[in-house]
């Protein structure tokens, strides 16, 4: 089916993550919760993805996925290719040598991340002694390094403290040290800040910044708040009912989101400028049952403009290209041109830049989005 | 001594004055040689009929706290508490009946103050039972009335609260909240648990209750967006104290307390175009136990000076109805 150079798509050959056709079931007593459906990206070293939906949509299971945590009971298929190595079926020996070590994690309860009876120092330090066989006074030596790095004031001191100790905004910084220490490629941080005050959330939302810029991993950002990957990511991805709804880059899904979800997740959110008595928008309705989703365009049941076709067709994938995007099309890709608008895409094109969707009636569209051929890729329609 | 005063359409709803709560750091509060601390410091508010004051700031500043002692949940160590026309310290039981039966309060976590084993419409109809209020065939149109009123499907009665999902078990907690005809409804952080698109709806929910039936809400967030949503006037407290308060509109246009700018601008923006200039804070709340000496805010505070560390700012009026305890909101002003 696809080729690996049409998998990596968006980042090609330097990708830190590539994910396509990833699928997450997850067996019940007398169902299956088809919690990831079908979603594909990649991300470049460094970069930064928001991925976005309400609760149930998906996206911590997808979360969990790449860190190689999900339960037992839950049924894998696609691919998750992190630094060339595949995480699907691998043997829980191999996903041990990984996890901690090429991806870090940091959840949203800092307090149940950490332990509560282990110091500080030997909590951050442990990743180190187990990958890297560091010894207790080395692995202390970088614990405090790493407590320095992620802003915990007077570190040395902290080493010896237990997590009780320390405040919600400081435990979740000693957990960013824990994830950090081995130098993972990728840091999937899942709600990391919902449980802090805003002006704590504000100083982490920055130290992930920094830490990218210092340290160069790719970050991926798991949030219900549109305000949080705003801010504080490049690209996005909205899932919905387990499958994508968009992809694309932040400013421009913030611009022109394509897809009706996310234009609505978009107008809930609650701007600080707008007065008193202004109508909120709502979502109506609620997120699908993912034991069983519907045929169609997962979103229709509770869209405005969703009609028959909506309910019955899922959409397929659309791209928006920049204009002056250069997008690294396969030979063999051409673009689908539709009489009424040509696309202009170089032959040598990079499509990172590329804003992908799925959608029958996309919002402010002109009807000149091509097909995306392959559905792990933006390869577009031959 | 009759506590009942009946107050006339000019006067609020509630009124809070001096109020103080303690609490002891180790044993009881107030035994000598125990170190207390004073979580709600002095604050003074009141509530009009129909209409919303925010209380916002972040966790530790005291806000739950205030609610919680309003209602009495928790024993206030000093000040007034005025409600309906009654002086709740010295009315007594009397007070406290008319509290329970006027006065209601909605939860962060619905699911945590809905009883499961109950099915949602004897959870709803459980104040209408104490209360002793109505026939039962009235208590039951009244159930019906309520599920219509906060939007639950018509068959929510005859279902248990974990069939329902977040947003949905709020409105739940709302219309028991509601059944008694209180006056007023003290929110602790009703949406933060909920995502984005459904704190929309709860708070769009919120406004057309209040429009409907004339209820106060005192609510309690940290997110100033959504306490801009629905408050009428807003509070701003830090360490216990109110630190700024007015009406909302001229609070947001134009805040002047330090503080106030700094959690305004803490708030991740909406817009990725938007160049982020921030007042950043630096570090975090200090402990009660060990408050910084002048003005509480200081240690974090990016316009800090040396009166600041010797002299307590009190809260001073200013132009737009607002108050703010700053020795430098003019100049900061200015800058």
């Amino acid at each position: 089916m696809s080729s690996p150079a049409a998998a990596t798509g968006t980042a090609g050959e330097a990708a830190v993550l590539a994910v396509a056709d990833l699928r997450v079931d997850i067996a019940l007593r007398h169902s299956t919760v088809h919690a990831v459906d079908g979603i594909s990206f990649d991300l470049a070293p460094g970069e930064r993805l928001g991925l976005v939906g309400e609760s149930g949509c998906g996206k911590s299971t997808l979360g969990l996925a790449l860190a190689g945590l999900l339960p037992s009971t839950a049924r894998v298929s696609g691919s998750i290719r992190l630094g060339g190595k595949e995480l699907v079926g691998a043997a829980e020996r191999e996903l041990r040598r990984i996890r901690g070590r090429d991806v870090g994690v940091v959840f949203q309860d800092p307090m149940t991340s950490l332990n509560p009876t282990k110091r500080i120092g030997v909590q951050v330090g442990e990743a180190l002694r187990l990958h890297d066989g560091a010894t207790a006074g080395e692995a202390r030596d970088r614990a405090r390094e790493m407590l320095e790095l992620v802003g915990l004031p007077r570190p040395g001191e902290q080493l010896d403290r237990y997590p009780h100790e320390l405040s919600g905004g400081m435990r979740q910084r000693v957990v960013i040290a824990c994830a950090l220490i081995c130098r993972p490629t990728l840091l999937v941080a899942d709600e990391p800040t919902t449980a802090l005050d805003v002006t704590i959330q504000s100083q982490i939302l920055d130290l992930f910044d920094r830490l990218r810029d210092e340290l160069g991993m790719a970050i991926l950002l798991v949030t219900h708040d549109m305000g949080v990957v705003a801010g504080h990511t490049d690209r996005i991805l909205v899932m919905y009912g387990g499958r994508e709804a968009e992809l694309g880059p932040t400013r421009a899904v913030f611009a022109q989101p394509r897809h009706r979800y996310s234009e609505g997740l978009l107008a809930s959110v609650i701007r600080i400028g707008a007065p008193r008595g202004t109508p909120l928008a709502s979502i109506g309705g609620r997120p699908p049952d993912l034991a069983a989703p519907p045929a169609g365009c997962g979103f229709a049941a509770r869209c405005a403009h969703a009609d028959a076709a909506c309910r019955d067709v899922a959409p397929q994938a659309r791209v928006d290209v920049a204009p002056q995007a250069r997008v690294d099309v396969a030979p063999q890709a051409r673009v689908d041109v539709a009489p009424q608008a040509r696309v202009d895409v170089a032959p040598q094109a990079r499509v990172d830049v590329a804003h992908r969707w799925r959608c029958h009636h996309p919002a402010s569209y002109a009807g000149d989005a091509p097909l995306v051929r392959d559905a792990s890729s933006t390869l577009v329609e031959p | 001594m009759s506590a009942v005063l009946q107050g006339g359409p000019a006067e609020p709803l509630l009124g809070v004055d001096g109020l103080v709560v303690s609490f002891g750091a180790r044993g009881h509060a107030g035994r000598r040689g125990r170190r207390s601390i004073k979580a709600v410091d002095h604050v003074s508010f009141s509530i009009g009929r129909s209409s919303t004051l925010g209380l916002v700031g972040e966790s530790g500043s005291g806000k739950s706290t205030t609610g919680r002692a309003i209602l009495q949940l928790v024993a206030a160590e000093a000040g007034t508490v005025v409600f309906e026309g009654v002086d709740l310290g010295s009315a007594g039981a009397e007070g406290r009946r008319l509290l329970r039966r006027r006065a209601q309060m909605v939860f962060q976590n619905p699911l945590g103050s809905l009883n499961a084993r109950l099915k949602v419409g004897r959870s709803i109809r459980e104040p209408l039972d104490i209360h002793k209020i109505g026939t039962p065939a009235a208590r039951r149109a009244r159930v019906a009335e309520l599920v219509d009123l906060v939007g639950l499907p018509d068959d929510a009665p005859e279902r248990f609260p974990h069939e329902f999902s977040g947003g949905q078990q709020q409105r739940i907690a709302l219309a028991r909240a509601l059944a008694a005809r209180p006056s007023l409804i003290v929110c602790d952080e009703p949406v933060a648990s909920l995502d984005m698109s459904i704190q929309a709806q709860i708070l769009e929910l919120l406004r057309s209750v209040q429009r409907e039936t004339g209820v106060s809400y005192l609510f309690i967030a940290h997110d100033l967006h959504v306490v801009r949503k629905v408050s009428h006037e807003t509070a701003v407290m830090y360490l216990g104290r109110i630190v700024e308060q007015g009406p909302s509109h001229s609070l947001f246009a134009s805040p002047r307390h330090p503080y106030t700018k700094a959690l305004l601008s803490a708030v991740p923006s909406p817009d990725p175009a938007v160049a982020s200039r921030r007042v950043m804070l630096r570090g975090e709340i200090p402990s009660p136990m060990d408050l910084p000496s002048g003005c509480r805010f200081r240690t974090r505070c990016p316009s800090a000076r040396e009166r600041c560390a010797l002299e307590e700012p009190a809260l001073e009026t200013t132009d737009g109805g607002v108050a703010v305890a700053c020795h430098f909101w003019r100049e900061l002003e200015e800058q």
